[in-house]
């Protein structure tokens, strides 16, 4: 099977990105805050169109495409701050997750992420505001897992998250890749991410600088530069 | 199209519409939008008639009388104001605007439902040197100090208290300021007619003047007189259509002048939601004559460092004790206990939820202190408002950057100056370089960490004794933590005590003279960084594997 | 019939109405967090345009409530489309102006299509009171109106909390931005909610003609501030509140007439509201933002 591929630039944001992803792979962009790492997500979420370039999913190209019918093609994005609604219960949550989908379909969908994080079948009915942090997070990957995505991606999911609490997370996220699931990663924490990923890309303002195998790139000089600024 | 302005009454009108725009213009600058103007107008003008017919004052006293009145009955609905906010406060006002009417359509004193008649006329002339000296008053208001605490008011009312303006007492003044200038427009209104009637002032007056205002454009003191004028304008130019001569088959525009207007209203508000004329487009009107006042003030921003604000056991000690704070059954801080003195910086570290943030709003004053005591230099926190307490050398900053989006750097800056008192001053010129940002920028055209960064410099422009940082790296990449964690220490070398709290662990770990870790709302450790990293507690509930590679 | 049984019943009539109003304003709020100045006109237009079409076709009373229902949901569904959506949901107070200019659209519009400023009348008389249930003597209509208000009422709340579309629009007015991530579509939902909305005004203004014989084209924007002021004491974004609010004021309006208060019987509403923001200043079940 083919992966996703993005080629694009945008003068203000992003410039000339290109990465190839295969499926089941984990992959993994890093960068510091501005270097265009949310920019590239939401293009290829379709929250935002790139000036140029191109998005192709398994062979089409999806560039024109809204955000809700690339969810229906088999992207998920959970955004930056955990995509949850907070008034909402978990239940209703998860709900929403299978919006599209005939009820008997929804039901065996929901089963599924439940069994994957056990600890919110105790929270059904519980609105999602009151659940940790970390747990809104965990809700969150589970509300976009019942739409079976082919593609998993997140933005900065250990934002705002105790550090305990990431490393909880970041477990959950390996069972996942275990299973198969293709994921796309946007993070600030560089050594949690390159532990998980496949491949690594790093983003400096705006240009994918390096991109490899996460030994190469841990060794790479230029991951440094990306993160500390241009050395004097 | 000019021969509109030969119709004396229509001139007439025209001022008006433009003195009552004027008047909701000095409330709504505080961010309370009023639909009560009509009944404020109502209350001048039967004021200023009552006077006139029954007692023959002279035009001065009756206009005078005319803004008393209003400011007096505007006292209650200021109060009243205070209570309520966004659309709870449009409706009451809307509701005022309804009682007053039916309530002088019941006053046989004032003549019940057929009004006052027989006043002294006045015509435009009278109307429009009002107008001008209302104009030259209100434009001398915004550009003082306490016009600048009500255009912050408008951006974030909270942030302003946070900042140590009274915002109680400002929204009142401009409600009864506003008042008290409608007050005058009705009253002469009443003399140009020579009569009044209460339905003359009802519901859909005060929907007008509103319209005048957010069309018009809100941010600036021209947006309303303009958007009066165009209004008013067009909708007389539309009834006399018939007049200009113009071929017939726009003879439809006089019947649907309402509906014309109505679609300009919907395509205006698409293109321009803020109003015609914008905080920026005024700005960039206004440019040259900015640039030679600049000009002017540039010599007087040396950007020496200051001296120190307060010297070691001078300044201000934080004492907290026993502090508990409870969210309904939700315990959210538990006997919470330290003590922060001068030129010290104290971080707070803990996992979402651990309470951080609410001691950080009992302490500054966003949250009632419910159980325990607060003391700032031996003197009690705990029943004062925010403001107070910003006033007392207290500063904080908040999680999500609140900055006055639509004042200039040098406006946010020059808020908190206000709030400084009788305490040494820090430079404005020290106090521009700390924001990194050109002084004259708007702070909503600013990066978020830019924004951020002027935040500090205004909580710090009041020269607190105690800073208190929520969060203040996020969003920042490497050099700029490294560029945060120097001014924390300047700031600390100025004598001021820092609080930090901040989920970048190596910031805080960096910088801090000591760490206070809380997790469920308690305080689980307190001690140097280096015995913090190493305890066992703080791994388990916060640091995790994070700690070890520091 | 004792006077207060018939006070009673006159003001669950008109607060059946107001509540349905009522209803219509706050779905708009409390799903989409905009205000709609607009109602009190769509509510005006499709009260006429059902009589003078029933008039003019000779419809029977059913078909003539369909046809208010069905103009009224179109009317909202243009209020979206023209007023909502070129200013965006996140522009409160210039789409609430938006909607200013659309009701003056549609009021001038109904005017200069009516040609005058009276009323329309229903072809049929309303019948006389016939029957007997307790203490009140009510005609068929009357009952009609009650039945169908409170089953309205009673549907749509059980529609927005049960209803897997009422759900998307809880999510919409907690998160906007969020949905389209769902692979929902916001658009689809705001229309929904302004048809139903405007579906709500119409049927409200059909069981008002039914009571009054008549609609006038001046009627909108009285009727449609009182709706707002409804949605104000209900508690703004509250559904039950709006409800309790509207049957509640109908009620206090009712016998304020009966007690004759004369000129102040306009001002009724806004006292209450007056009232009301003193004591509880988010409204009787209003949640603070």
């Amino acid at each position: 099977m083919q992966g996703l591929v993005v080629r694009y630039g945008r003068l203000v944001a992003v410039r000339g990105v290109s990465l190839t992803m295969a499926s089941g792979e984990t992959h993994v962009i890093l960068g510091r805050n501005g270097a265009g790492k949310s920019s590239v997500l939401g293009a290829i979420a379709g929250l935002a169109r790139p000036a140029e370039g191109r998005i192709r999913w398994h062979g089409e190209d999806i560039t024109a495409w809204p955000a809700h019918r690339r969810v229906a093609a088999g992207i998920a994005l959970v955004p930056e701050g955990r995509g949850v609604f907070v008034t909402l219960t978990v239940a209703e949550n998860l709900r929403l997750g299978g919006f599209g989908l005939p009820a008997a379909t929804r039901r065996e969908r929901v089963e599924e992420a439940l069994a994957l994080f056990p600890f919110l079948r105790e929270r059904l009915a519980a609105p999602a505001g009151t659940l940790s942090g970390g747990q809104q997070q965990m809700l969150g990957v589970a509300r976009a897992l019942i739409g079976r995505p082919r593609l998993l991606v997140l933005d900065e999911p250990s934002l705002g998250l105790a550090p305990v609490i990431v490393d909880e997370f970041y477990g959950q996220l390996a069972r996942l890749r275990e299973r198969g699931v293709t994921i796309l990663l946007v993070e600030q924490h560089v050594e949690r991410a390159l532990r998980l990923a496949d491949v690594a890309h790093v983003l400096n303002l705006g240009e994918l600088v390096v991109s490899g195998t996460p030994d190469e790139v841990a060794r790479d000089p230029r991951l440094e530069i990306a993160y500390l600024g241009v050395k004097p | 199209m000019i021969d509109v302005f030969q119709n004396d009454a229509f001139r007439f009108f025209l001022l008006f519409n433009m003195l009552v725009a004027l008047g909701m213009y000095v409330v709504y600058s505080t961010g309370q939008l009023s639909l009560g103007q009509a009944g404020f107008a109502a209350v001048g003008a039967y004021a200023g008639s009552y006077v006139d017919v029954k007692l023959g004052w002279p035009l001065v006293p009756v206009l005078l009388a005319a803004a008393a009145a209003a400011a007096l009955v505007a006292i209650p609905v200021a109060f009243g104001a205070n209570r309520v906010r966004g659309l709870y406060l449009v409706m009451g006002t809307l509701a005022v605007t309804e009682v007053v009417r039916v309530s002088l359509s019941n006053l046989d004193a004032v003549g019940g439902i057929q009004g006052i008649h027989g006043m002294e006329p006045s015509g435009v002339l009278e109307m429009a040197v009002v107008l001008a000296l209302a104009i030259g008053g209100v434009a001398w208001l915004m550009a003082s100090p306490l016009g600048l605490e009500m255009r912050a008011i408008f951006d974030d009312e909270d942030a302003a208290a946070a900042a140590g303006v009274s915002t109680r007492t400002v929204k009142i003044i401009a409600v009864v300021a506003g008042a008290a200038l409608t007050g005058i427009a009705g009253a002469l209104f009443a003399r140009y007619l020579s009569f009044i009637r209460p339905d003359l002032f009802g519901i859909g007056l005060s929907f007008s003047i509103a319209l005048y205002v957010l069309i018009g454009g809100v941010h600036s003191l021209a947006g309303p007189l303009v958007g009066a004028f165009l209004i008013t304008y067009l909708l007389e130019v539309l009834n006399r259509m018939q007049q200009f001569g113009l071929p017939p088959v726009l003879d439809f525009a006089s019947p649907w002048r309402f509906a014309i207007y109505g679609g300009l209203v919907m395509a205006v508000m698409a293109v321009r939601p803020e109003g015609l004329l914008t905080r920026g487009a005024v700005r960039s009107l206004l440019a040259p004559l900015r640039r030679r006042v600049r000009r002017l003030r540039a010599s007087a921003h040396a950007a020496a460092t200051p001296a120190r604000l307060w010297t070691a056991g001078e300044g201000a000690a934080l004492e907290v004790v026993g502090v508990g704070h409870r969210f309904g059954g939700l315990v959210a801080l538990e006997d919470v206990a330290f003590t922060i003195r001068p030129a010290e910086i104290v971080a707070l570290l803990g996992a979402n939820g651990a309470g951080k943030t609410t001691l950080i709003n009992v302490v500054a004053g966003r949250l009632p202190l419910q159980r325990g005591s607060l003391r700032l230099s031996g003197a009690s926190l705990g029943l004062l408002p925010a403001h107070r307490r910003t006033r007392l050398g207290v500063s904080r900053t908040f999680q999500s950057v609140r900055v006055f989006g639509h004042l200039t750097v040098g406006e946010n800056v020059r808020l908190g100056l206000r709030a400084a008192r009788d305490r040494a001053r820090l430079p404005l010129g020290w106090l521009i370089e700390l924001t990194g940002a050109p002084p004259e920028a708007l702070a909503r055209d600013l990066t978020l960490v830019s924004q951020r960064r002027v935040e500090i410099a205004r909580a710090v422009a009041s020269s607190p004794s105690v800073l208190l940082l929520d969060e203040p790296s996020a969003g920042m990449n490497e050099r700029e933590r490294g560029e945060l964690a120097q001014i924390i220490r300047s700031l600390r070398d100025l004598g001021i005590a820092v609080v930090l709290v901040d989920h970048n662990v190596d910031l805080a770990l960096g910088i801090a003279d000591r760490i206070v870790v809380l997790d469920f709302g308690l305080v689980i450790a307190e001690g140097v960084p280096d015995a913090i990293r190493r305890d066992e507690r703080v791994r388990a509930a916060y640091l995790g594997t994070m700690g070890r590679s520091a | 019939m004792t006077e207060l049984a018939q006070t009673l019943l006159n003001g669950l009539l008109l607060g059946a109405n107001y509540a349905l109003l009522a209803l219509s304003y706050t779905l708009v709020f409390g799903v989409l967090r905009l205000l709609t100045l607009a109602h009190g006109q769509i509510f005006m237009a499709a009260g006429l345009v059902a009589l003078v079409a029933a008039d003019r076709q000779g419809l029977p009373l059913i078909v003539t409530g369909l046809v208010a229902i069905v103009v009224g949901a179109s009317l909202g569904v243009a209020t979206d489309l023209f007023a909502f959506r070129p200013v965006g949901l996140g522009r409160p107070i210039a789409a609430a102006v938006a909607t200013i200019g659309f009701a003056l659209v549609i009021e001038n519009t109904a005017l200069q299509l009516r040609g005058s400023s009276t009323a329309v009348a229903l072809r049929e008389p309303l019948p006389a009171p016939d029957l007997v249930l307790g203490p009140f003597l009510l005609s068929t209509v009357q009952l009609f109106i009650l039945a169908i208000a409170a089953v309205v009422m009673v549907a749509t709340n059980a529609f927005v909390d049960r209803s897997r579309w009422g759900m998307a629009m809880r999510a919409l007015a907690e998160s906007p931005r969020l949905l389209p991530l769902l692979g929902i579509p916001v658009g689809r939902i705001t229309v929904l909610t302004l048809a139903i909305s405007g579906a709500l005004a119409g049927l409200a203004s059909f069981l008002v003609a039914l009571r009054n014989g008549s609609v006038s084209p001046l009627a909108g924007t009285d009727i449609g501030l009182v709706g707002l002021a409804i949605m104000t004491i209900g508690g703004l974004g509250s559904l039950p509140g709006a409800m309790v609010a509207g049957i509640g004021l109908g009620i206090v309006e009712a016998f304020a007439s009966s007690i004759g208060v004369g000129t102040f019987q306009s001002a009724v509403p806004w006292l209450l509201l007056v009232l009301i923001l003193l004591v509880r200043p988010h409204g009787i079940l209003g949640k603070p933002e």
